[in-house]
């Protein structure tokens, strides 16, 4: 409790805004990183953390521009152009674990945003004020899931005075290649744009030069996405491999680390962390009794709730949607398509039967007992299906809960209604498995 | 051979205990009954309520502590209590109390001081599905209790209204507008029998919304202390299209459950 109030007074007194720029911080950070040592089955965790710490100092005191995305816009498009993607919504979710979102959230209010907008987004606005975020050269978004945050950062980008790129996604039942070549030109172009932005000396000689960045981050993503693959596969064992509360705070990798060497650092270690788990048979929790599917984010406010499913539950939650895999390994001759492709065919864009068609392959893949969605008040997008959900997981017999939260705010949500609900649906999956064992 | 086991539901305004006897345990011709009960307010000591109300229970039968073969814990304290030997969710023995008070229940509205639950429920009274109110009190015990304070009445003058007669539209769900809305009628010379029908019509289409959540089976059965304000569950009637049953001691299914499900 007493680390927990002096990281908060350092982060609202703005020691933190200093100590984040300054480069002596970072070095002796990175320095720390680089003379950690841990388990061969815990690589994964150092290789995070050095990715972390890499690309925030280079966000806030190299000279590398840095570019502000939302989180469902594909990293590559930033590495390719030797820029840094900084996905603000993933500070927010930093800042509820530290504790700092109800002073975000209370500064972004009095800026005039009105509490009906999603508090990933208020935090982030809050932190902004807080100089806790690294100013943008350039703000490229996409309507991908979610429109709101695509309206605060176009907003944002305006009040900085940089440039604002916008990638529209069509909201199409079926996938033309009309479609594909509309998205494919929006990324190539905006990418072009970027670039001449970014690099306004650039020569016609250096495009070249470009081109084989882009190429290379291309093949950086087509190796991350074969070491994903081999992970979700690792986690279908039994017992699985992996915590899901573990997982799921990782979920920022899966958006943030595409396209570059530390991030296929990071998931090749993953993979070799949860293939040796499994070959020496270490189970992510002693005595795994259920599996659950967990849909959307988890609430970063509070550790307590996965604890609890996972550890006094003896529920693993194997699987979390955001980590699943929908696209083939992208094809780095193809870029521009291979990212509208990705794009337009993510599982929670379109219409709902795609989604609900992920979650029922989900629960067969992983073999899960239950499913629970975390219904994070302003992510429309998840909430706004859950009756469909509902009613596709009745009809095979899948419990299913939705539990109604905050990811970023505390106050909005309490701990005990959440656990209340928690138990009573481990009630239902411990009656259901009484009941198939008899 | 007799056996004797306690029930704690320890909810948010009111706990409830009580003692249930059971012939031939285990086997089909089990028929357990609740023998004795009792309800003490909760106020703001769970742990002691729900001693009272064990102590209470205990001495109208004239039995010590160590008689009962079982305790089972449940409600919002459920956590904090002692001495119990199996602690369950209300949702899950709400549905338990219930399937033993009227078998015949598939749908379980229970509506407590400050919580809705609406359970689904099938043939041997385990949950298949639930959703609870989040966060908003209105539709509760309280926020009856806050309504009826707002028309200088008590919750047992409220519980003799019949729905029956010309309801005032209340707008709002929320406690604290429903509020304002009160007094502005009551301002407008608005008869307060109007008004209470409009607060039952009130609570009923929130619970009809969270119901809508969930696929709604006949047999409904309604539970918890709102269930004896016998407006509201005609009210819920109307709302759902379906008849409503208020088994006989519905206030006291949690704590049905939870001596039931102690034996477990």
């Amino acid at each position: 409790m007493l680390a927990a109030n002096l990281i908060q007074k350092a982060l609202t007194s703005g020691k933190v805004a200093k100590l984040l720029r300054s480069k002596t911080a970072h070095a002796v950070g990175r320095l720390g990183v680089a003379l950690s040592t841990c388990s061969p089955q815990n690589a994964y965790q150092r290789e995070a953390l050095a990715f972390v710490l890499k690309w925030t100092a280079a966000s806030f005191v190299s000279k590398r521009p840095v570019v502000w995305t939302t989180a469902f816009l594909p990293s590559e498009l930033s590495y390719s152009l030797n820029a840094i993607p900084f996905m603000p919504e993933l500070a927010a979710g930093v800042a509820a674990v530290a504790g700092i979102s109800p002073v975000a959230l209370t500064a972004a209010q009095s800026q005039g945003y009105s509490s009906d907008l999603c508090s990933f987004h208020r935090c982030l606005v809050g932190l902004l004020g807080m100089e806790l975020l690294p100013r943008p050269d350039a703000v490229i978004t996409t309507n991908l899931m979610c429109d709101g945050g695509y309206r605060v950062l176009e907003n944002l980008a305006a009040e900085i005075g940089v440039p604002h790129y916008h990638i529209d996604l069509p909201l199409g039942t079926t996938i033309s290649a009309a479609e594909e070549d509309y998205v494919a030109g929006q990324l190539r172009e905006t990418w072009e744009r970027l670039k001449a932005q970014l690099y306004p000396s650039t020569l016609q000689t250096d495009k070249r030069f470009w081109e084989l960045s882009l190429k290379r981050a291309m093949q950086e993503s087509a190796a991350a996405t074969s070491y994903r693959l081999r992970i979700n596969n690792l986690r279908k064992q039994k017992p699985g491999p992996w915590r899901g509360a573990e997982a799921l705070s990782y979920v920022a990798m899966d958006l943030l680390a595409m396209g570059c060497q530390e991030g296929t650092a990071y998931f090749k270690a993953l993979e070799s962390s949860l293939a040796a788990r499994v070959a020496s048979a270490t189970p992510a929790i002693p005595d795994e009794t259920y599996r659950l599917i967990w849909l959307h984010l988890r609430p970063y406010t509070d550790a307590q709730l996965l604890n609890h499913i996972e550890l006094n539950w003896k529920a693993l939650i194997a699987f979390n949607d955001y980590s699943y895999v929908h696209w083939a390994p992208p094809e780095p001759d193809k870029p521009w398509h291979s990212l509208a492709s990705r794009m337009l065919r993510h599982p929670s864009w379109g219409p709902a039967e795609r989604r609900v068609a992920l979650v029922l392959k989900l629960i067969k893949e992983y073999d899960a007992d239950g499913v629970i969605q975390f219904d994070h008040w302003g992510c429309r997008q998840s909430t706004g299906m859950g009756s469909l959900l509902r009613q596709a997981l009745r009809k095979n017999g899948i419990p299913f809960l939705e539990l109604d939260g905050d990811c970023v705010d505390p106050r909005s949500a309490s701990a005990g209604q959440h656990r209340s609900r928690v138990d009573a649906f481990m009630e239902v999956l411990e009656d259901a498995k009484t009941a198939r064992r008899n | 051979m007799l056996k004797l086991h306690a029930g704690i539901d320890a909810g948010s305004v009111a706990t409830k205990a009580v003692i249930i006897e059971e012939d031939f345990p285990g086997t089909p011709e089990s028929r357990p009954r609740i023998l004795t009960k009792a309800l003490v307010p909760t106020g703001a000591d769970p742990v002691g309520a729900a001693e009272k109300a064990l102590s209470q229970v205990l001495s109208q039968c004239g039995l010590r502590r160590e008689q009962l073969a079982s305790i089972g814990g449940t409600g919002y304290g459920r956590i904090r209590l002692s001495g119990v030997d199996r602690v369950i969710t209300e949702i899950t023995c709400h549905a338990y109390g219930v399937h033993w008070l009227f078998p015949a229940a598939r749908t379980v509205i229970d509506v407590g001081g400050q919580d809705i639950k609406v359970i689904r429920t099938n043939e041997l009274g385990q949950v298949e599905d639930f959703v609870m109110n989040d966060k908003c009190a209105a539709g509760t015990g309280r926020f009856l209790e806050v309504m009826a304070n707002a028309l200088g009445m008590d919750l047992e003058q409220l519980a003799r209204v019949d729905l029956d007669g010309k309801a005032a539209p209340i707008s709002s769900t929320c406690t604290v507008f429903a509020e304002s809305e009160v007094i502005s009628l009551v301002a407008s010379g608005t008869p307060t029998l109007e008004i209470i029908r409009g607060l039952f019509n009130s609570v009923a289409e929130r619970i009809q919304g969270m119901a809508a959540r969930l696929i709604i089976e006949p047999e409904v059965a309604m539970t918890g202390g709102v269930s004896a304000i016998r407006g509201i569950p005609q009210a819920i009637e109307r709302h759902l299209g379906l008849q409503v049953h208020v088994p006989e001691l519905a206030q006291f299914a949690g704590a049905f459950g939870a001596a039931l499900l102690s034996r477990k």
